[in-house]
Order: C-alpha cells, then structure tokens, then sequence
C-alpha cells in the first residue's frame, strides 16, 4: 500500500501542472451535470457546491481532487463496478461521493447481487490465492463443514430428474 | 463493407490530424452518428481530447476492431483481447482518468467500462482515509455529519 501511495502523490505534482486541460473538460461536463440530477432538490443545490468549488480551484488550481472533478455520472459508473461491502466505507470519504453512492445505490446496486464473500477468511489472503492460482481457491471454497450431512451426489440426482422429464413428455 | 477501407482523420484538440479506417472510427458512437447523419466531412474535430489521448482511444478501437474482424478461434481471440485491455489499462491514475472522460464523451462503451473498473478495483478496499488522501479528495464533512453517516451502517460493524 504504502508503494501505490508514492505513486499516486507523485502524480499529483505533474497534474498541478499540466492539469490546465484535464479541468477545463470537466467544467462542460459539468454543466450537464445539473440538469440529470433535477429531480432530487439536494442533490442539485449540492452540485451547485460543487460546481462552485470547482470553479474556484480552477482559478486558483491548487487543491482540485481526480476523484471528485469527474462527473457525477461517470463517478457513479465507477461506484458501480465496486462491490456492495464497500459502499458503506466509500460513503464516509466525502459528501460528492457520498451522493454518487446513494444514486449508485438506487440505479444499480439495488438490481444487483452481493457477490459471494468467504467471512472467515482474510480478504487480502483469497485476493492473494485467486491471483496465484485459481485451483487451490477452488478446493478451499468446496471444504465441508463438520459433522453435516452427507450429501447425495448431484450425478445421481440429475439422472433420476432426466427419467421423469422422459416419463413426462413421451 | 465496401466502405471500410474509405479514411477519416480525427483531429485532436491541438490540431493534430490522426488518420483511422472508417470502421475504427465508427467504434467512437459519437462518430459514427454524425457519420450517419453525413454531416461530416472526412475530417471530424474532436476538440475536448488532446493527441496524447487521442491516439490512445485510437490503439484500443484499432485493436478491437482488428480482433472482431477475425473469424473463428474466437476463444483465443477473446484472451487476447483481455490480456491487451489488462496491459492498456494500467496506466497512471492521471492518464486514466483522461481516458475516462475521453471514452465517455467519444462514448467508446468498453473502454469507459474497463477503465471504471480499473478505478473501482483501486479504490474497492481502502479505507476513507486513504482514498481521500491518493485522490487529494477534502474532508467536507463535520464530525457530526461524519458520526451521522458512520452509524447508517452501524449495524454492520457489530459483532
């Protein structure tokens, strides 16, 4: 993590001073922006903020953030392609996120399935397996519990539902 | 397609021409309609994108028009084309975010989908903190407002 970072602030000096285009394609943009978010009145008076406060830093060009002088709709596009554990951290980052989050929430994550997520195991440690290999994550997800069951094997199953499927339709 | 091999230039914000086939060009949506609606000559401006980027939205159409040409082994052909998005994508946060914006005007749908990846993969695990601080994003709540909102999923932390 601590590498990521470094490259990151490193990047941040060279935008300060070649970041004259990157903003100005933003502020059209931008524009747009207020006539999507009409319908909801807090949002609109928010990304009047916004807008405001991104004028003001083109001006002065010191302190704009990459994240937040996208556009809203590209913002919830990428909010979208995050999985559902993580809007409720990425919600505390700021209030422009925050809204993204919420519009995020409504057009997409509430159609949509949480993935599978393995509780008792480091996240860093199944990123780390899946990357290394995708067979031994595959074992480790198949292990059984305890004590369950046994389980009749789904071959058989498949095979006595085929019969009745010829019972029926002959 | 017998109007595939006719030549359009895109010509970038600073002026300079990019000479593409008709059929890469078409990949941008945003030309290919004004292409359809013929009010265009064979050079189109595309003024909000400058060369650097340009030219990168250029290589991904060029590559997947290229692979979608070719029939068969189509298996092969779509690793390919992921292991090519893998290595196209990673680029610095700056470059990337061009690209996002420059893919989302010129409306090219993969490229704009794969680069919000990118960025959600970046930001999926970190904590506020950290992404405020990479993407230099102020703290505009109060302590207050910021207790509001960490007890909307309150319930999540408990044990």
């Amino acid at each position: 993590m601590a590498f990521s970072n470094r490259g990151f602030s490193k990047f941040h000096g060279k935008e300060e001073a070649s970041g004259l285009g990157f903003v100005r394609i933003t502020r059209g943009l931008g524009r747009k922006r207020i006539l999507i978010s009409k319908s909801n009145q807090e949002n609109v008076s928010n990304s009047d903020q916004n807008l405001l406060k991104r004028s003001k830093s083109e001006t002065t060009e010191s302190n704009n953030s990459v994240l937040e002088s996208l556009h809203q709709d590209i913002l919830i596009r990428v909010l979208c392609h995050v999985d559902h554990d993580d809007l409720a951290r990425l919600k505390r980052v700021s209030k422009t996120i925050r809204n993204a989050v919420l519009e995020a929430k409504k057009s997409h994550f509430d159609y949509s399935t949480p993935k599978k997520t393995l509780s008792f195991r480091d996240p860093l440690v199944t990123l780390n397996e899946d990357s290394n290999s995708n067979s031994t994550s595959d074992q480790d997800d198949e292990i059984e519990p305890p004590n369950a069951p046994t389980r009749r094997k789904n071959i058989s199953r498949e095979s006595d539902l085929s019969k009745i499927s010829m019972v029926l339709f002959k | 397609m017998s109007e595939s091999n006719k030549k359009i230039s895109l010509i970038s914000s600073e002026g300079e021409a990019f000479e593409v086939s008709e059929a890469v060009a078409r990949e941008f949506e945003i030309v290919a309609h004004m292409l359809e609606d013929g009010c265009s000559g064979s050079s189109i401006p595309i003024t909000t994108v400058d060369s650097n980027i340009l030219g990168k939205v250029i290589e991904y159409c060029t590559k997947h028009v290229e692979v979608g040409n070719v029939e068969g082994n189509s298996e092969k052909a779509e690793k390919d084309l992921e292991e090519f998005d893998k290595r196209f994508i990673a680029v610095e946060m700056n470059t990337l975010f061009s690209l996002i914006l420059a893919a989302n005007y010129l409306n090219v749908k993969g490229l704009l989908n794969i680069g919000c990846q990118k960025v959600a993969d970046t930001i999926k695990d970190m904590k506020p903190e950290e992404v405020r601080s990479i993407f230099n994003i102020e703290n505009d709540y109060t302590p207050a407002e910021e207790e509001v909102v960490r007890k909307e999923n309150e319930w999540a932390f408990q044990p």
